[in-house]
Parts: structure tokens; C-alpha cells; sequence
């Protein structure tokens, strides 16, 4: 790895910020974006506010209008692949970004047919190569600016760099090489803005890398910390109370001790999911990813601080607890899922500060927030099966045999398959109905692992891997591969829950207007009545749908926007057209319809009641003649 | 006139084999007395290559002869790992020319040769290693080797392991490892020593000896003299005799392998010899 991180700092002393430096008394960053995001306006992070919840309190779209939402803009990225997160909205402009190349675009929302700036990254085109599971990206993050420095936008690059692009011109301000892409480090995560950090996760854990997280002075791209999700505890930074108040999910020295020898060198915990921040507690929240080697049978063990929540400081990244959802991962059950943070009254009454996260193996865990206590382990979906429960007194999950992957032992029917009951998707919580949204995968599958040995002592371990629907799904046609529902995580119960066709990878956005937004793999974007689950609306998009939609308002006016673009995991086969049933471990076979529904294509649509929009005048963004009226 | 056909089994249709057993064996035939079935990879250099190349493949040719059958060379096109599991097991072939004498899987012949894990070094660096704890020497720090091999164990036993996990990812291109066997060409492994890239090659001779041979930049090989005893008490060896393997499903041609092994064992050493592979003593 690189020991001299490489920077590339612009001077960039511009007008604007000397102006602003009279104006407007210093004001955090955070404070700023906390007070951003409260203006429907804005849509500052890719989980609309700190909370990570998706949740808009608009309702011009609602049950009764939602009828009459027609396009009113699109914009193409120009890039054939997966689109995951959202844009954001700041101040009238939208900021869209692209997988591999990672091109970023600002659009003027008053005239977004001219794009005011892009700008495109040069990066090592081996990055491609490096990635497992398509070029995506997962979004962009705003940095408001202060008295010195203007706002900025945060940009992740494949190749592993995290850059600095100034809002208003998008020239770049600083670039840092967060991760080598030659140690096979990649990048996809959106960037996460608090006070004047800005957050980056790694990927990668295939390759055998070791997972941290990493701050990063805004205006000048310095390294502030960074923690590792495995190795020795002062590389993990634990904090001195770390699981006071849970010793039982383990305290210190375990970044070692679960591993045998030095493989914790290598053992993954990547986080590439989203983030969530409590400026009250000031910690923030996400999840560590697998373990590696990807084989279980290579690392014996525990395996901590793989597959765990994590609360830590954002000052300082000490974490304060870490609750390890599967010990010793044995199918890949990446834990790096969103966080959504609510205030609930709890079974007894008492109203607490939770944290809420659809785990990718099934089960969905809310915590305290403030100390990691376990309040609910719930399954999403009751064909789930690996665990028989989560002891909520011990954290523990406990196993059935039968699904387990073993070495002597062909599993057959395990739920959820390794692409989890719940991906990367982008959920959202109902504060009014108490309802978390789920958008869910209903994938199985079998797990065959065998042993092959070859001469001179050499030998390869490794699954066949076959996928296709849950129980519930129609496994003769290879159909019904997904799930929408409504959960409450005090009560434990659905209140709603509907089949889909596809997985609902990319997640859900609800609104005070009592609807459920979300996209489908197979290309339309559709809305739910939050109560009932009825569907009221849908339209079809030009590709299948990975990322999650988002709303703002624009002059009075509410908008509702989506990426399209088929690709990530579920689209490896169609994207890189695979064949091999088995192949991307097994998501080709599930997902092998998919092509007959959806092609690639990448893009925002934008939509608002009947298509209102910059373009209802005709004459916004007409080409004018210069000098007409003296021809005339 | 050398009586030789050539076959090839794509890939695709063996991962369609794997998956349901009875198309296996609609593909497999009723054999041929007079016709010695051998499977090969098209991946495996510098035992077996694409359109029958490989040393391996020159000793196949032998044995038939020898044994007076018409070879049938049934190219696998994939890695020689499965060549048991796809090839012999699917009734596509009755033997298989390179497998250690020990190989539970497949009746194994007399052993015809025994080589063992080497250092490659260069000769200009003086390295005089021959235990496998010799990697751990001041200034040799990068070690090439491949995948799933001892390499690898030697290297965790003496610390190096992680240090060097970037870059034989590199080696692989940063290939997904995922449940995926993944290697490194042999040829790689000798010309990453040739260039100075790797201070050390760790490698089965027989696999890296005609890369050392027909290297510009003078190079050594050096066969590793001891085993390894992992700290459970395992003692991985680092010296493997090889034997022909035969499909348990045609017992009656091994009789007539042993007896080409021997009529033809000037022939198959010349061939050993020409590649440059290093012998040890047969016990």
C-alpha cells in the first residue's frame, strides 16, 4: 500500500468565498446541511438528512394526485450501466452522477436542458476490471461551504480516489487516493459530509481488503483518521468505553483474536453501504461488509469486526459499540445496509433513539443508537432460514445446521441466497405510520461446496452456486424474485407486504403525501399507498432501476426523481452477458429473465403532476437570435 | 505416422454437465479397446496447451504408442483442476498423464518420476537457499508463486503471506477470487524472477523448468530440500512423486500403462530431460 497519500490541491481563492466571509457568521457544516435538508427545496444527501430515513414531508403528490405524475424532464448520463442512489438537489441546481467513469453533471432546475458543468475523472481503466460486480457508484455528498472556502461536491472514483469538485464550477479542488486500485481497492460508496469531514468506505473485500473507514479535512483533502474494521484495536480506534454497555457482543483485542494467525491482514469488513449521523451523539452509523477469503473453510473463526453495526465518533472515529450480526460469515452476507435512524417508544413505553437496519442475511436488527443495545431482531421474510432466531439477551444468531455451507454437506434451499434478503437498497421510514418501507430480494439457493485437489499438493474449495426465487415466488418460471413491505420494528409485524416480479434492489422513498415510491429491475417506477400497500401509480422507464427515488420542490412545485439504468449485482448477467447459470455467483441463473423485460440505459427522470415543469413555458431554453430585430 | 485425434470440450458444455448428471451421460461413449482416452487443458502450460502442446501431452503420445492404442487427446477447455471431476468422472476419458502417485481418486501407476517445490532465483543474486524457511533472507521480500500450491503455506509460515497477497493479486490482474479458481500462468511466475519484479520464484519444477531453461536473463533452480510441518502436525511435502492416473471404471488398462511405462522409459526421460525438469530419486 501507499504510504504518501498523492494531493492534488488547487488554489482556489475565489471572490465568492471573500464576499460570503462578511455575510454569514461561520456556521457548521453540519448545522448547515441539517437546516438544508429541512427545506423541501433540498435533497443534500443521498438519504435526504441525517437521518437516512428517504422520507419527504410533501404532499402535493399524493394518494389522490399521484394519478396525474407525468415526465417533466429527463437527463442522460450517457453511460450504459448500473445507476445506483440518487441526485442531489442544493440551491436549484441538480448534481447527478455516473457509474464508471464517474462523470458528475450539475443541471440549472430552472433550464436543466443545458448542463451548467460536468466533470469527468481520468482514472486507471484497469479499475473496470478490478470490480466484482459492475462499475457502480452510489452517489454524490454537498459540503456547504463557510466563510473561506465555497460549497463543494464529494465525488467517489472506481480507481479508488475521493475528489473535492467545486459546486458552483465543478473544477476540481483536491483529489486523494483513498484506495489503491492496485492492491484491488475500489471505490463505489457515496461520500457522507459531517461538520468539515467528509466520510469514505473501501471495497473490495473479494480481493482480500482489509476494510477501513477514512475522514478527510474537506477544503484540503488531509487524512483525519481512519479504522479499520479488523486488526489490532488501536487500528480499529475503540474507544475506552467501546460495548460498555453490551460487553457480551465482546470488547477488546477480538480484531485479532477471532482470527487465526495474521489473517485478519486480509480479512475484508469493506463498507461500501450508506451512512447515518445523530449530531445530538455525534456518532455515525454504518455497516462492515464479509469477511475474506471468501471460502469460510480459510478462516476459522469469529472473525470481528466483519459483519457488524457500528457506532463511532465522527470527530475522532472512536467507536463507542459494534455489534457483530454473523459471526463467522458463511455465505457472503455482506452487512453493509442502510442505517435508518428513528425516535420510537419501545415495547415498555419508553421512547428511545434507534437505529434500524435491514441486514443482507434476513434479518432486520433496530438498536439503540446511543449504546447498541439490541431492541428488535426480526426476519424479513419467514422463509428465512440459516437462523432459526436472534437471542436478543446474547445477540446471537442461532444456526440451523441444515443451511449451513460445510465442506460434507450439499445445502439445499438456503433463504436468503448470498444476495441477501436486502442489498444495497436504499429503505426509508414512515414517521407517521411508524413504517419502515422494504424494498426485498426473494432469492434462494443451494449450496454446493466441493474440494478439488490437483497434484503437488494443490488443491482449490470452492460452491456451486445455484439461485432462483423464495418459496413464495413462481419457481417454475423463475419469477417473483422480490418483495415490497411495510414493517414496524417495535410490534414486529408487517403491515402490508406485496410480490414483485424482480428484486426491489435500489430501496424506497416515502412521503407525507402516504406514498411509497420505489423502482423495479424491470424498469418502472411505481407508487404505493402506505397504508394498504395498494399500488396507484407506475410508469415505465427506459432501463431497469437500481438506485432509489428522491423528491424536491422547485418554484412551489413537487418533483419526484429517479435514476434508470439497469446493472450491479442482479444485472452482471445482462450487463456483461453471462451465460454460466453459476456464474456471478449464481445471480446470472437467478436473474435470467431479466433481459427480457429491460435493456441497459442510464439516466434521471423527473416527474411532477402533469408533467409541469421548466419546460411548460416553450420559450425556456429557446435558442435566441441574436440581433433579430434589427433583420426585421 | 503418430495415430493421434484431437477433441475439444468447451467449457460451457462441461458447466451444463455439472449441473445435471444425465446429460453426462449421454455425452460419454462406450469405449474404445484399441483407443487410450487421455484428458488434457488447454490452460495447463507447460504440461498441456491449446491444439495438444504441452510435455505431458508429448508423453501421452508415448504411452499409446508404446501400449499400441490410438490416442485420443480429449482437450478440456478449463483449468487441469477439474479434468477429474469434468473429464474422467464424466466418462470423457480413461486416464490422465500427470497425477501425484498418491491420488485417491483414480488407480495410479508405478510412479515414473518425482520432482519437488523449487526457489527460482537469479543467478546473479547468489541465492543459495534450499530449505523452504530460506525465503525468510534480508533483502528478499517479493515472492512469485502460484495460487493454491504449498507456495502459498511456505509463505504464511515464514510471515511473508500478507506482504505479498497485493501482489500476486496483481499477477491474476486483481481477477474476482470469489469461489473462482484463479491461477498464475507458470511462465509468469519465472519471468516476474527474470525481471526483478519477485526476488524469489516458489514453484513445482516441473511446472517452472522450461521457462528457467529458456530464460534470457540467467536463472537457478534450486529444489526445496525438506517438508513442512504445519503447527497442527500436518507435514505438507514439498516432493511429490507423478504417476499416471486410470478411471477406476477401466481397470484394465492399467496393465497396459505400466507395461508402455516401461517400454518407453528412455523416451518419456529424454522428454523430461529436453524440458529441463529436475528429477529426484524414485523410492
Amino acid at each position: 500500500m501507499r504510504d504518501t497519500p498523492r494531493i492534488s490541491l488547487k488554489a482556489s481563492a475565489s471572490a465568492l468565498a471573500v464576499v460570503l466571509a462578511f455575510v454569514a457568521a461561520p456556521v457548521k457544516a453540519n448545522e448547515a446541511l441539517v437546516d438544508l435538508a429541512k427545506n423541501t427545496d433540498n435533497w443534500v444527501m443521498t438519504g435526504r438528512d441525517y437521518d437516512a430515513a428517504n422520507y419527504s414531508t410533501l404532499t402535493e403528490v399524493n394518494k389522490e394526485t399521484v394519478r396525474r405524475l407525468r415526465p417533466a424532464w429527463s437527463f442522460s448520463t450517457g453511460v450504459l450501466h448500473g445507476h445506483e442512489g440518487t441526485p442531489l438537489v442544493v440551491n436549484g441546481r441538480m448534481y447527478i452522477h455516473s457509474p464508471f467513469p464517474n462523470t458528475v453533471f450539475a443541471v440549472d432546475l430552472k433550464d436543466p436542458g443545458k448542463i451548467l458543468w460536468q466533470n469527468k475523472p481520468r482514472q486507471m481503466p484497469t479499475a473496470r476490471t478490478v470490480a466484482c460486480c459492475d462499475v457502480v457508484n452510489r452517489g454524490l455528498a454537498y459540503w456547504p461551504g463557510d466563510g473561506e472556502s465555497g460549497a463543494l461536491i464529494f465525488r467517489t472514483q472506481l480507481d479508488g480516489h475521493i475528489a473535492a469538485l467545486d459546486a458552483d464550477t465543478g473544477e476540481t479542488r483536491w483529489s486523494m487516493e483513498n484506495a489503491d486500485i492496485r492492491v484491488g481497492a475500489t471505490l463505489t460508496i457515496a461520500p457522507y459530509v459531517i461538520d468539515d469531514l467528509v466520510l469514505v468506505g473501501s471495497s473490495g473485500a473479494e480481493l482480500g481488503v482489509r476494510g477501513y473507514v477514512t475522514a478527510y479535512d474537506v477544503k484540503t483533502g488531509e487524512q483525519k483518521w481512519r479504522a479499520f474494521a479488523t486488526g489490532p484495536d488501536e487500528e480499529i480506534l475503540l474507544g475506552e468505553d467501546f460495548n460498555l454497555a453490551n460487553p457480551h457482543y465482546g470488547r477488546f483485542g477480538l480484531g485479532t483474536r477471532t482470527w487465526e494467525g495474521d489473517a485478519w491482514k486480509i480479512g475484508g469488513g469493506t463498507n461500501w453501504g450508506w451512512y447515518a449521523y445523530d449530531p445530538t451523539e455525534k456518532l455515525f452509523y454504518y455497516g462492515s461488509g464479509n469477511p475474506a477469503p471468501w471460502n469460510e473453510t480459510m478462516r476459522p473463526g469469529d472473525n470481528k469486526w466483519t459483519m457488524a453495526i457500528w457506532g463511532r465518533d465522527a470527530q475522532t472515529g472512536q467507536a463507542r459499540f459494534a455489534y457483530q450480526k454473523t459471526p463467522h460469515d458463511e455465505w457472503d452476507y455482506a452487512g453493509v445496509n442502510v442505517m435508518m435512524l428513528s425516535e420510537q417508544e419501545d415495547k415498555e413505553g419508553k421512547m428511545r433513539k434507534l437505529l434500524t437496519h435491514p441486514d443482507r442475511n434476513g434479518i432486520i436488527y433496530t438498536l439503540d443508537r446511543t449504546n447498541g443495545d439490541l431492541v428488535s431482531a426480526d426476519k424479513m421474510d419467514d422463509t428465512v432460514n440459516w437462523v432459526k432466531e436472534v437471542q436478543l439477551d446474547t445477540g446471537l444468531p442461532v444456526r440451523d445446521p441444515e443451511f449451513g455451507t460445510r465442506m460434507d454437506h450439499m445445502a439445499r434451499d438456503i433463504c436468503p441466497s448470498a444476495m441477501g434478503y436486502h442489498n444495497q437498497g436504499h429503505d426509508s421510514y414512515d414517521p407517521e405510520r411508524k413504517l419502515f418501507m422494504l424494498g426485498i430480494n426473494h432469492i434462494c439457493m443451494d449450496w454446493e461446496p466441493f474440494m478439488l485437489p490437483y497434484r503437488a499438493g494443490q488443491f482449490f474449495v470452492g460452491a456451486t452456486l445455484s439461485m432462483y426465487p423464495g418459496p413464495k415466488g413462481d419457481r417454475q418460471n423463475n419469477l417473483g424474485l422480490g418483495q415490497m413491505k411495510a414493517y414496524n420494528a417495535i410490534t414486529g409485524e408487517m403491515k402490508w407486504e406485496v410480490m414483485e416480479r424482480f428484486s426491489v434492489w435500489g430501496g424506497t422513498m416515502a412521503t407525507a403525501g402516504g406514498l411509497t415510491f420505489y423502482g423495479t429491475l424491470d424498469g418502472f417506477i411505481k407508487a404505493r399507498d402506505s397504508d394498504t400497500g395498494e399500488l396507484l401509480w407506475k410508469h415505465k422507464l427506459p432501463s431497469g432501476v437500481i438506485g432509489h427515488p428522491m423528491t424536491y420542490t422547485h418554484e412551489g412545485r413537487q418533483y419526484v426523481a429517479i435514476y434508470y439504468g439497469v446493472g450491479g449485482w442482479p444485472g452482471v448477467g445482462l450487463v456483461f452477458d453471462l451465460a454460466d447459470p453459476t456464474a456471478g455467483l449464481g445471480s446470472v441463473g437467478a436473474f435470467r429473465r431479466l433481459a427480457e423485460y429491460t435493456q441497459m440505459g442510464g439516466g434521471v427522470m423527473v416527474f411532477s403532476l402533469d408533467g409541469e415543469g421548466p419546460y411548460s413555458d416553450p420559450s425556456v431554453g429557446e435558442y435566441e437570435v441574436i440581433g433579430a430585430a434589427e433583420k426585421l | 505416422m503418430k495415430r493421434i485425434a484431437l477433441r475439444l470440450i468447451p467449457a460451457v458444455v462441461l458447466a451444463a454437465a455439472a449441473g445435471a448428471p444425465a446429460l453426462a451421460e449421454e455425452v460419454a461413449e462406450t469405449p474404445d479397446p484399441n483407443v487410450l482416452r487421455v484428458c488434457a487443458s488447454t490452460r495447463d502450460a507447460p504440461y498441456s496447451e491449446r491444439n495438444g502442446q504441452g510435455f505431458e501431452n508429448k508423453i501421452a503420445a508415448v504411452l499409446a504408442e508404446e501400449a499400441g492404442l490410438k490416442l485420443d487427446l480429449v482437450m478440456i477447455d478449463n483449468d487441469a483442476i477439474y479434468l477429474v471431476r469434468d473429464g474422467v468422472d464424466k466418462g470423457l476419458c480413461d486416464a490422465l498423464i500427470g497425477v501425484d502417485s498418491e491420488d485417491p481418486r483414480l488407480l495410479t501407476s508405478t510412479p515414473y518420476y518425482k520432482s519437488g517445490y523449487a526457489f527460482i532465483s537469479r543467478e546473479d543474486r547468489g541465492f543459495d537457499g534450499e530449505k523452504w524457511q530460506d525465503v525468510d533472507r534480508e533483502g528478499y521480500e517479493t515472492f512469485a508463486l502460484r495460487y493454491h500450491t504449498p507456495a502459498e503455506t511456505i509463505l504464511k509460515y515464514t510471515g511473508r503471506y500478507e506482504y505479498n497477497l497485493i501482489y500476486h493479486s496483481s499477477l491474476s490482474n486483481f481477477e474476482d477470487r470469489r469461489n473462482k479458481y484463479t491461477q498464475i500462468p507458470a511462465s509468469l511466475v519465472v519471468s516476474e524472477v527474470a525481471q526483478g519484479n519477485a526476488d524469489l520464484g516458489i514453484i513445482f519444477a516441473p511446472e517452472g523448468a522450461r521457462y528457467v531453461r529458456d530464460s534470457r536473463t540467467p536463472l537457478k533452480l534450486t529444489l526445496i530440500s525438506n517438508d513442512l510441518e504445519r503447527s497442527d502436525g500436518l507435514i505438507i511435502p514439498l516432493r511429490y512423486e507423478q504417476s499416471v492416473g486410470v478411471s477406476r471404471a477401466r481397470p484394465e488398462l492399467l496393465p497396459k500403462i505400466e507395461a508402455a511405462l516401461v517400454s518407453g522409459k528412455a523416451r518419456i526421460e529424454a522428454i523430461l530431460q529436453e524440458e529441463g525438469v529436475p528429477t529426484l530419486p524414485l523410492s
